[in-house]
């Protein structure tokens, strides 16, 4: 079979190329191996990260609904493999083997391929790590988002990145109890609003804490964790943990078998969590007609993996003739303009200095140092104060106070003001574009912390039903009771509050610290996030962060 | 079958219910869906045991990359069941070691 | 630490074997790969890839960065034996 493109991997950045080029009037075979495109994207419940072009705000799930509504569109032009997987490229013929269902085997051979297979799940190494329950995150997300089957009774996860802090989360939506997540590290390392979510509703976070053994003979029944010292040895006393899943969630690996069998040039950048093809601007490996993009080129995320995949199928489209060279420049320009924007914050750095050190240019090693040093100022810069406490997700008294607005405007404001707390940068803006008073302010720069002006603050809330980090909240101390205040908070569990019940008061740490009474729900998005009013004390409107619908029977 | 009933977030929507079997044992579950996720369902973890030391193996990825996953499914072995839909009447088998076909190998089906 | 960690667990290498082979002077993954088959499995090393770069870079101080990579042939996915032959590349 010949075609004009070859896109291997249905994710997001394989989408993303395919639609690209086909708009452009190439011909384009995706394949993929799953039973649906989408790749990571349609297991994922929660709303993403980034800028409104990549959807920002949208729930995975949804997005992935509309790249493939765009592939349908242009099925003329797409022809899309489903349950097939590209085996092996073969160079001198320029040649990919393809098997369908793992039986059926056959050759594509196109004039340019993009590989954009996406990642694989890390493994780390303690005895019984083999057993049946020992499951990677995505496993459990694709078991349990996907198919809707229950992964198991209880889940211990490790690791604290972003997708494990998410896929708790989403354990929790599930049904699924959850007996903590273990961290390697001294700090979380997923953006802090993510373990502020999980933290609230009680799950323990356990710093410095890694996996010693797996119980169990024939699956899971159990598992024993320990602390570590800055040296890595065992500290302190071992602790059984009852679960019958553990989770690993100890960071992805770019896929690039494909590539290394092409010959391309392969680096290994600790900064992208293993080894990838170096590549030029136009996400072009040192082989001629092979590009990359996404998590095969470096593991990132979604937002930046359909960046990448614009860019590759708009490169190919261009070195298939297809594009206006000033055009192809101008858009290319975009697309990076978009790229580095993503890229600007502090989580991001590490990103950058890894991309600076695979992409393929002339002359400008310079620059490259350059974001080396203020990474560098900037991670110094950053050392300073937090406890062990807000490593973990949650505020600190002194940060508590920090985020509360003014208390002369707050004391009369009928309707209330909001609370925002989201103390790290990180590249997202949704709670200012779905602001309807432009309380909170423009972000320069994606990746600002939001600042506010309270005097526009109406107190609508749809900053509380549409940040993705389910950060903000609104407080109105004007309610009639005197000792009680309404505390608006975002929701996404089961069971549904209704209006009139009584629900526990959780803390930011998930203790039950007072009861409090709904007296509306809200769906202002549509999403089903939930804003809830709850009557509660006025003296613990800043310590109550969350709420358990208290079920009957 | 062990599934999630109510979500907040998300509905389910299964395809046509199937029966199938396991070492024999019939079993349900939808069509289309991948076999690890029916078999899961119905509380079988273990998929296969290892060649040399007879240890039990369950699926691992379940995005069809780690080949933790092998079944013999219809007689052929080595069929990674997280990426292979289910489909009625299947007769599925534990893999032992590095199996081996037990049948005639499919015929091409175009 | 008695107990047996897995570290590939396709061909079943335990870290004991692996720490051990480095020990002796294997210090590349192709060398490890062909004496303990480790990463030759059908998963292909995904798995163990990066704990074994990791041991080697401990015993021998050289970083990760500067190992020398191994090259994967195809096919890197685990073709069912047989159909290859009847459907012909
Ligand atoms: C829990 C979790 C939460 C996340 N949250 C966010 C977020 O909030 N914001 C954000 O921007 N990003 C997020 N991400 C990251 C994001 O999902 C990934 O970065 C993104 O999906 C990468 O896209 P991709 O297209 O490169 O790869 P993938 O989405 O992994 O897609 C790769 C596709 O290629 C297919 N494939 C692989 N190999 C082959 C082969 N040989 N033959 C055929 N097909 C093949 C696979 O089946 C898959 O469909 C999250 C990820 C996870 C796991
Ligand atoms: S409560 Fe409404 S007005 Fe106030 S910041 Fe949020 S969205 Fe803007
Ligand atoms: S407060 Fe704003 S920047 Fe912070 S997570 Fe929410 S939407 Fe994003
Ligand atoms: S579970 Fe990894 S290939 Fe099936």
């Amino acid at each position: 079979m010949k075609t004009d493109v070859l896109v291997i991997g249905g994710g997001p950045a394989g989408l993303c190329a395919a639609i690209e080029a086909a708009s452009f009037g190439c011909k384009v075979t995706l394949v993929d191996e799953s039973l649906a495109l989408g790749g990571q994207l349609i297991k994922q419940t929660h709303k993403f990260f980034g800028s409104s072009d990549e959807f920002a705000g949208i729930r995975g799930i949804e997005i992935a609904k509309r790249l493939n509504e765009e592939v349908n569109n242009r099925r003329d032009r797409i022809e899309v493999f489903l349950n097939t997987s590209a085996v092996g490229y073969y160079p001198d013929e320029k040649l990919v083997s393809c098997m369908t269902a793992e039986q059926k085997f056959f050759t594509i051979k196109p004039e340019k391929l993009v590989v954009a297979t996406g990642a694989f799940e890390k493994i780390v190494p303690f005895p019984g790590n083999d057993l049946p329950g020992v499951y990677g995150a995505g496993a459990v997300q694709t078991l349990m988002n996907v198919y809707g089957v229950v992964p198991g009774k209880r889940v211990l996860m490790v690791g604290a990145g972003n997708i494990g802090l998410i896929v708790s989360y989403q354990l929790l939506q599930a049904g699924v109890e959850l007996a903590g997540i273990v961290e390697f590290a001294p700090k979380i390392g997923g953006y802090w609003v993510h373990a502020a979510k999980v933290r609230r509703l009680g799950i323990p976070i356990y710093l410095r804490h890694t996996v010693k053994r797996a119980l169990g003979e024939k699956w899971v029944e159990g598992a024993i964790i320990q602390a570590i010292d800055e040296k890595g040895d065992w500290k302190g006393e071992e602790k059984k943990i009852e679960c019958d899943v553990i989770c690993l969630a100890v960071g992805l690996s770019p896929t690039c078998e494909l590539l290394w069998q092409a010959g391309c040039e392969m680096e290994y950048v600790s900064e992208l969590s293993g080894y990838v093809p170096k590549r030029d601007e136009t996400m072009r490996t040192t082989h001629p007609d092979i590009w990359v993009a996404g998590d095969a080129s470096g593991i990132e995320e979604a937002s930046s993996a359909m960046i990448e995949g614009k860019i590759a199928g708009l490169s190919v489209a261009y070195s298939l003739g297809r594009v206006e060279e000033f055009f192809f420049k101008e858009r290319l320009a975009e697309f990076w303009e978009k790229l580095n924007l993503l890229r600007g914050g502090e989580t991001s750095q590490k990103i950058k200095i890894g991309v600076e050190k695979v992409l393929l240019k002339k002359d400008d090693r310079d620059n490259c140092l350059d974001i080396q040093r203020y990474a560098q100022a900037r991670s110094e810069s950053q050392i300073i104060q937090y406890d062990e406490k807000f490593l973990s997700g949650v505020l600190n008294n002194q940060m508590v106070e920090s985020v509360l607005p003014p208390e002369a405007l707050w004391k009369n404001k009928k309707g209330g003001l909001v609370i925002v707390e989201c103390p790290q940068t990180i590249p997202c803006d949704p709670c200012h574009t779905n602001c309807p008073t432009g309380a909170i302010l423009p972000f320069d720069n994606i990746n600002d912390l939001p600042k506010i002006d309270y005097s526009k603050c109406t107190g609508c809330a749809l900053c509380v039903a549409s940040c993705p980090g389910l950060a903000c909240f609104v407080v109105d101390l004007t309610y009639h009771e005197g000792e009680k205040a309404i505390l608006k908070l975002p929701y996404e569990m089961l069971p549904r509050p209704e209006v009139n019940q009584e629900v526990l008061c959780l803390d930011r740490e998930g203790n039950a610290i007072a009861t409090g009474k709904v007296i509306r729900v809200q769906e202002p998005k549509k999403d089903r996030t939930l804003v809830v009013h709850v009557v509660v004390p006025r003296k613990l409107v800043n310590q109550i962060r969350a709420i358990r619908v208290i079920k009957n029977g | 079958m062990n599934l999630i009933e109510k979500h907040p977030i998300l509905q389910f929507e299964h395809g046509k219910k199937v029966k199938f079997t396991f070492d024999g044992k019939e079993m349900e579950g939808f069509e289309g869906e991948p076999i690890a996720a029916a078999l899961h369902a119905n509380g079988i973890k273990i998929l296969s045991y290892t060649e040399k030391y007879k240890r039990p193996r369950g699926f691992f990825c379940a995005i069809g990359k780690c080949s933790s996953c092998f079944v013999i499914v219809d007689g052929v072995p080595n069929v990674r069941s997280c990426i292979t839909p289910l489909k009625e009447g299947m007769a599925i088998q534990t893999q032992y070691g590095r199996g081996k076909f037990s049948q005639e190998v499919q015929k091409d089906e175009d | 630490m008695d107990e047996e960690i897995f570290v590939c667990r396709c061909e079943e290498v335990t870290l004991r074997e692996i720490r051990d082979a480095i020990r002796s002077g294997h210090t590349t993954l192709s060398e490890l790969r062909r004496l303990l088959r480790v990463g030759m499995g059908p998963c292909q090393g995904r798995g163990c890839r990066e704990i074994i770069l990791r041991e080697i870079a401990k015993q021998t101080r050289v970083p990760i960065e500067k190992l020398y990579p191994a090259k994967f042939r195809p096919p890197s996915k685990p073709v069912p034996m047989g159909l290859v032959k009847n459907n012909g590349v």
